[in-house]
C-alpha cells in the first residue's frame, strides 16, 4: 500500500477534496440501497409553468412579473 | 422468496445484501410512483411502513402479552394530507384500528418530551422555565429529513399549551447527505492510493450501489463514533479522532484500507453546515425560511431544542449554535424524544378523558397558503399559511360554473401565487348529477381540524336541493401539517 502524506495532499487540494457539488450527493444518494423504479418527481417549477402556459393564467403572471 | 427483515437487522446487512436494503422510505410516503423491486416483488413505501409497523406493534404485543389495536404516530411537521392519509395506511394493513390512530407532529412530541423532563427537574431546579409563554424552535435533523418548527410554549399549572407559529415544509436533507459528502471523500481518497479517476470507475450501476452503500455505512459508524469520542472535546484546538477500517474486496478484488479523522469529515460537511453554500441546500436555510415565515428574527426565539439522531454530532450542533449565538437545548436523547413523547401524549389524552387537570392542547397550523385555481384568471386564496386549527370558513360563490355537466378543481399549495416551487395538491373533477347552466356560481366550505386534516366540501351556490356531495373525503386535500 501507497503511504500518502494525506495532510500535505489535502491542504494543496483542498478544492478537489472539499468542493462537492449537489449533483454528486444526488447522484450518489440514487445508489444506496434497493433500486427503485421511482418516476422523476417533475420539477415543480416546469410543472407550474406547464400549467399555466396552457392557460391564460401565464399572461397574468407574466404581466404581474414584468 | 427469502425472509423479510426489518429494522436494525436490516440496516447491518447494508453491506452484504446491499441491493435488497430498503430505507430512507419514509421519505416517500405518499408518493405512489415511488416502486422498489426486489426479486420480481414489488414495495410501495406504504408497504414499507405497514412492515414497520407491524412488527413495532407485535413487539409491544409481545411485550405486555396483550393485543394493541391503537397507537399515536408521529409524522414530520412537514408531511402534507397524502402523507398521512398513507401512514394511516399502512397502520390499518398493520392491524390497527383507524378510530384509535392519533397523529401528532414530531416536533411536538418532541416538546411533550422536553416540556416532561423539565417538570421532573422542576422540584429540583428548573432549567427552562415555561411558566411564561416561550418561543422554542424545533430542529429535528433526521435520517432523510430536515424539520424545523417555531412553537409557543406554555405551562399553566397542569396544562400545556403547544401553539404552532411556523413549520418548515418538507426538506430533502437528512443524514444520508452527511454520509453521502464522506463517500465522495473517501472515494477521492481510494482514486488516489490505486492511482485511478474515481469518476471513470465503470459505469456499472451494481458496483456503484455496493460501493456507495458500503462506504456510507462506514461514514454512519464514523461520524457515531467521532460523537461518542468527541463529546466534550469541541472547538478549536481539541485533540483530532481517527476512524479506521479495512474493506476486503472492495473493488476488482482488492481490499481498500482506509481513515479518516474528525478534521477531515467535518471539512467534507461544511458546505451542508453553511448558509448560502454552494450545495444550494443546507440545514441553516430551512431555519431561516422558517423564522421568515412566523415572521420573528432569530433574536426573537427563547429556545433552541435539538432533535433527531444528526443533532447527536457535536459539529451540527455547534453550527446551529454559532447562528443562533446561544447554547441549544440538547441534553435529552435525540433519537427518543420523539417517541417517549408520543407515549406521553397518550398518557396526557388519556388522563384528560379522566380528570380534568393535565390538558394538553394542541394548536396546528397550515403550512402553506393553499388557492383554489380558477380557469381564466388568478389563483384564489382559501386558507392561508399560519391559519390555526380548528378552522371552518365558507366561500360563498368562489368560482363559477365552466361546463355543464361538471367542473374541475384545482387546488395549490405555495408561498404566493407567484411562487415557482408551487405545488398541485389535488385535481378534483366534481360531476352534476343534474346539468347545471354555466356561469352558476360554486360554493365551498374549508375546514380544517385539529388532526391535521383539511376538508374541503362544495357545491352549488344556494341550490340546496342540488347539493353536490362533492366531499373530497379521505382524498382531501390539505397541506402540510
Ligand atoms: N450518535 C450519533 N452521532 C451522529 N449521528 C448519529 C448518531 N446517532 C444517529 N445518527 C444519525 O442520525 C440519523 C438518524 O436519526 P433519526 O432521528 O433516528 O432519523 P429519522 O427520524 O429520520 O428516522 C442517521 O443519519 C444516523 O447516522
Ligand atoms: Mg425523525
Amino acid at each position: 500500500m501507497m503511504a500518502v502524506n494525506w495532510r500535505a495532499l489535502l491542504q494543496e487540494n483542498r478544492d478537489l477534496f472539499f468542493n462537492i457539488h449537489n449533483e454528486e450527493i444526488k447522484e450518489g444518494k440514487g445508489y444506496l440501497g434497493a433500486a427503485a423504479n421511482a418516476e422523476k418527481v417533475e420539477s415543480v417549477k416546469e410543472q407550474v409553468f406547464e400549467y399555466y402556459i396552457s392557460d391564460v393564467n401565464a399572461r397574468l403572471i407574466y404581466e404581474k412579473n414584468a | 422468496m427469502g425472509h423479510e427483515f426489518i429494522g436494525q437487522l436490516a440496516k447491518n446487512m447494508k453491506n452484504v445484501e446491499y441491493d435488497r436494503v430498503i430505507y430512507n422510505s419514509k421519505n416517500y410516503i405518499g408518493n405512489r410512483n415511488h416502486v422498489w423491486q426486489i426479486d420480481n416483488k414489488k414495495y410501495t413505501p406504504e408497504d414499507v411502513a405497514e412492515k414497520i409497523l407491524s412488527v413495532a406493534k407485535a413487539n409491544v404485543e409481545r411485550f405486555y402479552g396483550e393485543r394493541v389495536d391503537g397507537a399515536v404516530i408521529t409524522v414530520p411537521a412537514s408531511f402534507n394530507h397524502d402523507q398521512i392519509e398513507s401512514t394511516k395506511n399502512a397502520a390499518k394493513s398493520a392491524g390497527f384500528l383507524e378510530d384509535r390512530l392519533i397523529f401528532i407532529s414530531e416536533p411536538t412530541a418532541a416538546l411533550l418530551d422536553l416540556i416532561y423532563e423539565e417538570k421532573l427537574s422542576d422540584k429540583r431546579n428548573t432549567i427552562h422555565d415555561f411558566s411564561k409563554p416561550k418561543k422554542v424552535l424545533v430542529f429535528d435533523l433526521g435520517g432523510g429529513t430536515c424539520d424545523v418548527s417555531i412553537m409557543n410554549v406554555e405551562i399553566n399549572g397542569d396544562d400545556y399549551k403547544v401553539e404552532e407559529l411556523a413549520i418548515s415544509p418538507h426538506t430533502q436533507l437528512g443524514g444520508v447527505d452527511f454520509d453521502i459528502c464522506g463517500v465522495l471523500y473517501l472515494l477521492h481518497k481510494y482514486s488516489i492510493l490505486n492511482d485511478i479517476d474515481h469518476k471513470r470507475m465503470p459505469h456499472h450501476v451494481d458496483v456503484k450501489r455496493y460501493i456507495f452503500s458500503v462506504l456510507s455505512l462506514e461514514i454512519e459508524k464514523a461520524r457515531i463514533m467521532f460523537s461518542s469520542l468527541s463529546s466534550g472535546l469541541t472547538g478549536e484546538g481539541y485533540g483530532d479522532v481517527v476512524y479506521r477500517n479495512s474493506l476486503e474486496n472492495f473493488y476488482t478484488g482488492q481490499s481498500f484500507e482506509f481513515e479518516i479523522s474528525k478534521k477531515e469529515y467535518d471539512e467534507c460537511i461544511k458546505p451542508l453546515l453553511t448558509k448560502g453554500g454552494n450545495l444550494g441546500f443546507n440545514i441553516i436555510d430551512p431555519i431561516i425560511d422558517t423564522l421568515n415565515k412566523a415572521n420573528l428574527g432569530k433574536e426573537d426565539i427563547d429556545e433552541v431544542f435539538l432533535v433527531g439522531g444528526m443533532t447527536a454530532y457535536s459539529t451540527v450542533r455547534e453550527a446551529i449554535e454559532n447562528f443562533f449565538g446561544k447554547k441549544t437545548i440538547s441534553y435529552l436523547d435525540p433519537m427518543y424524544s420523539v417517541a417517549k413523547g408520543a407515549a406521553l401524549y397518550n398518557y396526557y389524552n388519556e388522563n384528560k378523558k379522566k380528570i380534568e387537570k393535565g390538558k394538553i392542547i394542541i394548536y396546528p397550523v397550515v403550512a402553506e397558503n393553499i388557492y383554489l385555481d380558477v380557469k381564466n384568471n388568478l389563483p384564489v386564496l382559501l386558507v392561508s399559511q399560519g391559519t390555526k386549527a380548528p378552522y371552518e370558513k365558507v366561500h360563498e360563490g368562489i368560482v363559477k360554473v365552466d361546463n355543464a355537466t361538471g367542473i374541475k378543481l384545482d387546488i395549490l399549495s405555495g408561498k404566493s401565487i407567484y411562487d415557482p416551487k408551487m405545488k398541485r395538491l389535488k385535481s378534483v373533477q366534481l360531476t352534476f348529477t343534474d346539468i347545471i347552466k354555466p356561469g352558476t356560481p360554486i360554493s365551498i366550505k374549508v375546514t380544517f381540524d385539529k388532526n391535521r386534516i383539511l376538508h374541503l366540501e362544495a357545491w352549488v351556490t344556494g341550490n340546496f336541493k342540488q347539493r353536490i356531495d362533492v366531499t373530497f373525503d379521505k382524498e382531501v386535500l390539505y397541506d402540510g401539517c
